[in-house]
């Protein structure tokens, strides 16, 4: 099994705009009404991707060498497995620190909100790039939903993907850090389902 | 494409438009002062550029004509060349654009102010857009865009011109504003909506001189104000200069995340201004994508508007009546030997007594004519009056009157005859506003039934022309009590017009005409009318006992009117703001009895501008207010001037004002120079386009205290470091004051220059800087 290493490009991780407000909690209508809201969060949208450093480790190969309690039960009947994970990196988890510790919390709240959505659009573009090359798939799985234990992250990112600590560090309770980073499970099939 | 089909995409999807031209052919190493000329020397630089913008997924490619009429080009010695720089551009968007993208003839202003804050005619410039337009329409564009307007009238003439050539092209019309949503001459966003909601223009918008995130305010504003959709081009930051260009800050990222904030406010277009290039277009479709444009739930009510002021309609409209030269008869001979101080005066007072709304009649018509009306909505115009309702019965002087008024009006009055109504109707179509119908066709109804039927002809005329009924009143008709009129039958036509939801004014006076003690009945009447449910009326603002009556009654139904502000009760300061040199100079003369010239020149009249310009500053009046205050002090100056003993006299610092080479713009520059002259200073103005060397010559030759350079086209910007850096080289250490849109704070630090944002600001600057220099020349004399 050949793991591969892809460093994105930030163009990748460029969240919708929509789907970031929503996840900061902010209604809609606060868009017409508060522009320096929307100055500051537009503000912070770019420095946070001043901050972040993309990457992604991967495999794709034959699903029966992954042990079984990887694979999600709603997978089915698969060929092929793809196991990724993608982080956002360090340098935007310490701007977020930087953030608690100057008790600026709002900035704290969108720059949170913004990272996950901006890892979400970077799983979603490599999640079509793969498509493209694999065919027909499962809808895009992660541990620590359904009946794949979230400790298996510490099998994911250690022993299957080979991932040096210095970049993803798991914890036994299956917590990633950097805290932007998703491990993530696509199921291959010939025939669509 | 035609109006139906463009009006069906705009609902389908947000339509992005393309990016600059000026400055990113700038970029590119074309130092052009024209871009335009561009078109015939090197087209393929041009066509490249719209290639770029295509590629990048714009909707809309305009053509590269934004200052391609005739007065532009006469000042580069060009306008032979008008129809082929035209025309070339038509055919090279057409040629860089695809079978879907569309392209649009692009326009700009003049580049001068129409009468009367300058001296270009309405005509005229009616004449320089329709044949701009002419040729751009017949070359082939899909739709027209007028963009970087400053000036509602000049926009409104464009409007007319182009209208007139092709009632079926989608025409998109955008003005230019400050970060508190007010152009240069003083209309806000709403006033614009107010206008541009009633000509027939398909999208209205917002272009230049904001930064994205300062766009975003007056972008929210014309969405509150504008029933027709938007359109919003920001530019890309406030520039800066180095490596020898100018730079501007936003970078394309930037750009499309407020792009995409636009498209949530409402915008329908979104497209790029200064400073913008392909990669910011690019980044902007693609953040946006094919989005569907949110729905706006722009305000209902109705606005009266002149070109500074708006009023609502809401709850109860009052319209000032004195300004009646039928019923005064001194004020007909002074109108019509064009003496129109009576009617200001008038104007001004009913305004401070809380009419919403002045109501103009110029009685006998016949012994007026067209130049006369002209004449006098300009006086009215200049003196920034309130919204005006033209009482007139001519329709050759009332469409003079119309096309001449920058604002939105009242057209008073039309009756319920078709063959009147429906050409009051069109009046209304054209110019816009909000039109009164009298309940009556020939002759006075006798019956509320007669009444309501005259009405109801009106309506299915109405109907006919597709104007909303909001945009009517009707007028149920007071007639004298002391001839024994009933003036049940009035109240009785307000109650049925109102129970079918329409809107009724009245004539309030008519009621006591001919009798004692008028304002005892014309309350009475007022609050039994209020209560039947009238919306409006003409009346008396000086009868106390009527307007408290008229509060009292709408207190009762729980609303307020709303109240004037008055921008000051300093009767000097009004003497100023309402252009009353007459008067001023009156008073001057019964002041000097008491004062020395010099006392009443620096202790008096001159901390009276000071108060005007901070007036300006802080925006409780606007540029029409400025200039005509600084005319009318600049009367008083030079009549007390004439009485100030020579060796009395203080020195006038002495500034030279030129617009750099390349810019042909000094609309900014004269209103500079009128402020500075009406604070004491000697000006030489050595016009536009004026090169760094000659600017030197003048100021060995004349020996100038400071110097004004006015820069508006970002193109030409860097000609004031050239200025600064030609002055040094020779020796000269004079302070430089440079100012227009294109400069900022930051670009005059990087001159070594200093920045005047405005004129007011200028006038502070030349003061602190003369009074520096009187210090330095007072230590070295010492």
């Amino acid at each position: 099994m050949v793991v591969e290493k892809l460093c994105p490009e930030k163009s990748w991780c460029l969240p919708e705009k929509k789907h970031f407000w929503a996840r900061a909690g902010l209604p809609p209508a606060l868009a017409s009404a508060d522009h320096e809201l929307i100055s500051q969060a537009n503000a912070l949208y770019l420095l946070a991707l001043e901050h972040i450093q993309p990457l992604i480790y991967y495999l794709t190969a034959q699903a029966h060498l992954f042990p079984v309690s990887l694979i999600p039960d709603s997978f089915g009947q698969i060929e092929s497995l793809t196991v990724f994970v993608s982080t956002l990196g360090h340098k935007i988890d310490q701007l977020m620190n930087d953030f608690s510790r100057n008790n600026q919390t709002l900035e704290l709240i969108l720059l949170d909100a913004w990272s996950s959505e901006s890892l979400e659009a970077l799983n979603r573009y490599f999640d079509h790039h793969l498509r493209q090359k694999h065919g027909f798939g499962t809808r895009r799985f992660s541990p620590g939903y359904g009946s794949v234990d979230i400790r298996m992250n510490l099998f994911i990112v250690k022993e299957l993907l080979q991932v040096p600590e210095s970049e993803i560090k798991v914890l036994e309770s299956g917590v990633m850090l950097p805290r932007k980073t998703t491990t993530c499970l696509i199921g291959w099939h010939h025939e669509p389902k | 494409m035609n109006r139906n089909e463009f009006s069906k995409l705009l609902e389908e999807r947000v339509l992005s438009l393309d990016g600059a031209y000026g400055t990113e052919f700038l970029k590119r190493g074309y130092q052009e002062n024209l871009p335009e000329i561009l078109n015939l020397k090197a087209p393929y630089v041009v066509r490249k550029l719209q290639e770029e913008y295509a590629e990048a997924g714009a909707d809309l490619i305009l053509t590269n004509t934004f200052s391609a009429n005739r007065i532009k080009l006469r000042h580069y010695q060009l306008e032979p060349e008008l129809e082929k720089i035209n025309r070339a551009a038509v055919s090279l968007a057409r040629a860089a654009a695809s079978s879907y993208q569309l392209v649009f003839g692009d326009i700009g202003p003049t580049g001068l102010f129409l009468e009367p804050l300058g001296e270009l005619s309405f005509e005229r410039a009616y004449e320089i857009f329709q044949e701009q337009a002419r040729i751009l329409i017949e070359a082939g564009v899909d739709g027209l865009i007028l963009e970087t307007m400053s000036d509602l009238k000049e926009l409104k003439a464009a409007i007319l011109a182009i209208r007139d050539l092709s009632p079926d092209l989608p025409l998109i019309a955008q003005m230019t504003f400050d970060e508190k949503g007010i152009s240069v001459t003083g209309t806000s966003v709403n006033i614009f909506a107010a206008l541009l909601n009633d000509l027939d223009v398909d999208v209205l918008g917002v272009n230049c001189f904001l930064t994205p995130d300062q766009m975003l305010p007056v972008l929210n504003e014309l969405g509150a104000y504008s029933q027709k959709p938007l359109s919003v081009e920001p530019n890309a930051g406030k520039p800066n200069f180095s490596g020898g260009q100018l730079n501007y800050p936003t970078t394309p990222l930037e750009f499309a995340l407020y792009a995409r904030d636009f498209v949530e406010l409402g915008a329908n277009i979104v497209g790029g201004c200064c400073g913008t290039g392909p990669e910011h277009i690019r980044a902007m479709t693609k953040m946006i994508g094919r989005i569907k444009p949110k729905k706006r739930k722009p305000v209902s009510e109705q606005h009266i508007t002149s070109r500074t002021v708006l009023k609502t309609t809401e709850p109860f409209l009052v319209v000032g009546e004195r300004i009646n030269a039928s019923a005064r008869k001194k004020l007909q001979p002074q109108l019509q030997q064009g003496d129109f101080s009576e009617i200001l005066r008038l104007a001004h007072e009913q305004q401070t007594e809380g009419a919403q709304a002045i109501d103009l009649n110029p009685g006998i018509e016949k012994l007026l004519n067209a130049e006369l009306i002209k004449r006098l909505v300009q006086a009215v115009d200049r003196h920034s009056s309130w919204p005006i309702s033209f009482d007139f019965q001519e329709d050759q002087l009332l469409e003079v009157a119309l096309q001449e008024y920058p604002g939105r009006p009242i057209i008073n009055s039309s009756t319920a005859r078709e063959e009147n109504l429906t050409r009051r109707l069109e009046f209304l179509c054209r110019y816009g506003g909000l039109l009164v119908v009298l309940a009556m066709e020939n002759d006075l109804p006798q019956t509320v039934e007669e009444r309501i039927a005259a009405v109801d002809k009106a309506l299915s005329v109405i109907k006919h022309s597709g104007i909303s009924l909001e945009r009517i009143y009707f007028d149920p008709l007071v007639l004298p009590h002391s001839t024994g009129n009933d003036y049940h039958l009035t109240l009785e036509t307000i109650r049925k017009l109102k129970a079918r939801g329409l809107k009724t004014i009245i004539g309030l006076s008519n009621l006591s005409f001919g009798l004692p003690d008028r304002e005892g009945l014309n309350a009475a009447f007022l609050g039994l009318a209020v209560e039947a449910g009238l919306r409006a009326a003409i009346l008396n603002t000086s009868e106390l006992t009527t307007k408290k009556v008229l509060d009292g009654v709408l207190e009762l139904k729980r609303v307020k009117r709303e109240k004037n502000e008055i921008i000051s009760e300093d009767p000097l300061l009004n003497l100023l703001l309402h252009g009353q040199k007459k008067e001023l100079l009156a008073n001057i003369q019964e002041q000097l009895k008491k004062r020395e010239p010099l006392w009443l020149s620096q202790q008096w009249l001159r901390p009276a501008m000071e108060k005007i310009g901070q007036l300006y500053a802080e925006r409780k009046i606007f540029l029409p207010h400025l200039i005509l205050a600084a005319e009318t002090a600049q009367a008083a100056f030079d009549y007390l001037n004439q009485l100030i003993p020579d060796n009395q006299s203080p020195k006038k610092a002495r500034v030279l004002l030129a617009t750099v080479e390349g810019d042909v713009h000094d609309i900014g520059k004269k209103i500079v120079a009128t402020v500075l002259k009406s604070s004491g200073f000697e000006i030489i103005d050595l016009g536009r386009n004026v090169p760094a060397d000659q600017v030197v010559a003048a100021c060995q030759d004349r020996k100038p205290d400071l110097v004004g350079l006015s820069a508006m086209m970002t193109t030409t910007v860097d000609q004031v470091l050239e200025v600064k850096k030609a002055l040094e080289n020779a020796g000269l250490n004079l302070p430089v004051v440079a100012g227009g849109a294109s400069m900022n704070r930051e670009l005059a630090d990087q001159f070594g220059v200093y920045y005047a944002r405005d004129a007011v600001d200028a006038l502070n600057l030349c003061q602190k800087l003369i009074s520096q220099e009187l210090k330095n020349e007072s230590h070295r004399k010492n």
